[in-house]
């Protein structure tokens, strides 16, 4: 059975102009040990998935419909309180490491143990430091740097410790919500290494966010590519990189920063945001897709299947089965 | 030790401090002051006419000028002035102080709660302190003081505590509004911390800083709230302070005889009010880097 399991999730944010739906009957399902990846553009829905899962959406926010399987709980019908229960100790979440990730006037170790304390205050004083070394160990930073105040670290030390709040309770799925944007590439690099580590060392389930596709790709096994709170491909990271279907990935992956060409950017003609008020399942990349005929806009896409694990979200079968477009 | 970020704040802190001749001055004068009020516990001991309230001298009926046994002089019925100037000292510190305490207590608990909770909650908290922060606190005191009798000290500094928090809190709710989008709340939160952990634990000691300087500027207007009570007659009468001897002063008729006792309790109050507003004012600066100058960090 899978540990998460996301069926017909939609969620609207009340605002000036309306109801917006921000994620659009959304399903999906993560294993233990297949990290999941979702990748779009800033405003695509990733974050709000994220919270959703950590049951932090803001107070304008509601879910209109669906249910998220989490072992034999719907979290779409929790309380604050059952909720607090999940937090940090089922579920944790990566933040990115920015310039106030941590509080500045504790040491490092007593927020590491936050989680801990939360929902074991119980624990011995000799279980909590053994526990600690252990969770130092784990991120790969000297125990003597243990007492430290966050402003004596540095940015990858941050994220490390960061990590280790996530982990201090061995939750079972973790979330990691843009964690290396903050960083240099080769402290990028170095923190990539270490989640993936440590995803495989304590076999959670892990969900990836990201814009960054290079990210996205060297530590997750599947992946789901959103556009305007929709899914609009999902497969392997092999399937989804290697054959991109949907025209929307095909966008994607084709922008880049070329070096070579001094300096230009290669952006594909993108005029229009999505639109997050369309009625419920209609195509929202109909706007700027290149391929896009009068019926997009007038039926429902349809997910075509191109093998077992590698799905796309279209009305363009023709297009969708050619790999070559 | 000395990594602890509080030591190492303070270390710089105070180098700017010092540095300020209106910190500098304010510092001494304020030493000055807790000088006397310390040495007013030891003057009753020197001999019992010295003390405040009750210590008369046998050989004097009348207010008599300066002379050696009796520094300041004395009043109408023979105590003397300088050791009701020291214990006038005393009392304006523990009225400062104490009021300025409860007062920054009660905001910034009430400022936290109503930044962090939001909605309904903080309309509700900050419309009762819009309404308490425009009463005028003499007026009230007065009005109670003529219903109610004469107040106990301990129940004047509460009640100018009750009316002083809120202009705290509205400094600190602002405070917590920022602090509450940093990202270290939210990791708490995601830890699965309560909001009662959040409030106390991580957004508190954060607008400690605040709230302390906010304290140097409530003792001064205490401070100046007893005195101007005292000298209306509305004082707690068991209890000499400088607005007491004021009135004593003005009611025995010698407010134009007796200079000697006249000028000193007004001085006190003015020179104490005054460096405490000078203390906040260069702690001010102390938390706030843009009010300094160039060159300095």
């Amino acid at each position: 059975m899978a540990l998460l399991s996301v069926q017909n999730l939609i969620i609207g944010y009340q605002s000036q102009n309306g109801l917006l739906r921000a994620v659009d009957n959304i399903s999906f399902e993560l294993e233990k040990g297949r990290p999941l990846g979702f990748v779009g553009e800033s405003g695509c829905g990733k974050t709000t998935i994220g919270m959703t899962l950590m049951g932090l959406l803001p107070s304008n926010a509601r879910i209109l419909g669906g249910s998220i399987g989490f072992g034999n709980k719907d979290l779409t019908k929790l309380n604050e309180d059952q909720w607090r229960n999940i937090r940090g100790k089922e579920i944790a979440m990566i933040f990115q490491a920015a310039m106030n990730a941590l509080n500045p006037v504790y040491r490092v170790d007593e927020q590491v143990i936050e989680a801990i304390v939360t929902h074991r205050p119980d624990i011995s004083a000799t279980d909590l430091d053994k526990r600690l070394k252990e969770l130092f160990d784990l991120v790969e930073i000297p125990q003597n740097r243990m007492k430290d105040f966050p402003h004596e670290y540095s940015g990858g030390m941050k994220q490390r410790v960061i990590i280790a709040m996530a982990l201090a309770c061995n939750p079972q799925l973790i979330i990691a919500d843009e964690p290396t944007t903050a960083l240099d590439v080769i402290v990028q690099d170095q923190i990539l290494k270490e989640i993936k580590i440590v995803q495989q060392k304590m076999n959670t389930g892990m969900i990836f966010i990201s814009h960054d596709i290079a990210v996205v790709a060297s530590v997750c096994k599947d992946i789901c590519v959103m556009y305007g709170g929709q899914i609009v491909e999902k497969g392997t990271r092999e399937e989804v990189f290697g054959s991109p279907r949907h025209p929307y990935t095909k966008t994607l992956l084709g922008s880049y920063l070329s070096l070579d060409n001094k300096g230009e950017i290669i952006v594909p003609d993108m005029r229009e945001a999505a639109d997050l008020k369309l009625e419920n399942g209609y195509c929202r990349f109909a706007v700027n897709c290149k391929i896009c005929s009068r019926a997009c806009k007038s039926r429902k896409p349809d997910w075509i299947e191109i093998s077992s694990t590698h799905k796309a979200f279209c009305c363009e079968e023709s297009v969708v089965r050619n790999a070559n477009e | 030790m000395l990594k602890n970020p509080y030591i190492q704040r303070f270390i710089k802190g105070w180098q700017i401090f010092i540095k300020n001749p209106l910190g500098k001055t304010g510092l001494i004068i304020l030493f000055v002051f807790m000088v006397m009020a310390l040495a007013s516990f030891f003057v009753p001991l020197i001999s019992p006419m010295y003390d405040p309230m009750t210590g008369i001298d046998p050989d004097i009926k009348i207010s008599t000028g300066p002379s050696l046994t009796h520094w300041l002089g004395t009043d109408n019925v023979g105590r003397d002035l300088f050791a009701q100037l020291l214990e006038g000292a005393k009392v304006a510190f523990i009225v400062g102080l104490s009021s300025a305490f409860f007062s920054i207590v009660i905001g910034t608990i009430v400022g936290m709660i109503s930044g962090y909770a939001g909605g309904i909650v903080d309309t509700i908290l900050m419309r009762i302190a819009d309404i308490i922060m425009v009463m005028p606190s003499l007026v009230i005191l007065l009005i109670l003081s003529s219903l109610f009798g004469q107040f106990n000290i301990w129940i004047i500094v509460f009640i100018i505590a009750i009316l002083r928090w809120p202009a705290v809190s509205r400094v600190i709710r602002s405070q917590t509004l920022s602090l509450k989008h940093r990202p270290f709340i939210e990791a708490s939160m995601v830890a699965g911390a309560s909001h009662l952990r959040i409030i106390f634990r991580h957004i508190m000691p954060n607008v400690l800083p605040l709230a302390f300087l906010y304290m140097t500027f409530r003792v001064t207007s205490a401070i100046l709230v007893e005195a101007a009570l005292s000298f209306l007659g509305f004082g707690d009468p068991s209890q000499v302070s400088w607005g007491m001897m004021l009135q004593w002063v003005w009611k025995s008729g010698h407010m134009f005889q007796a200079p000697y006792w006249l000028i000193p309790p007004g001085i006190s109050i003015s020179l104490l009010t005054l460096a405490f507003y000078m203390l906040g004012r260069s702690m001010d600066e102390v938390l706030d880097p843009r009010l300094r100058k160039e060159g300095q960090s």
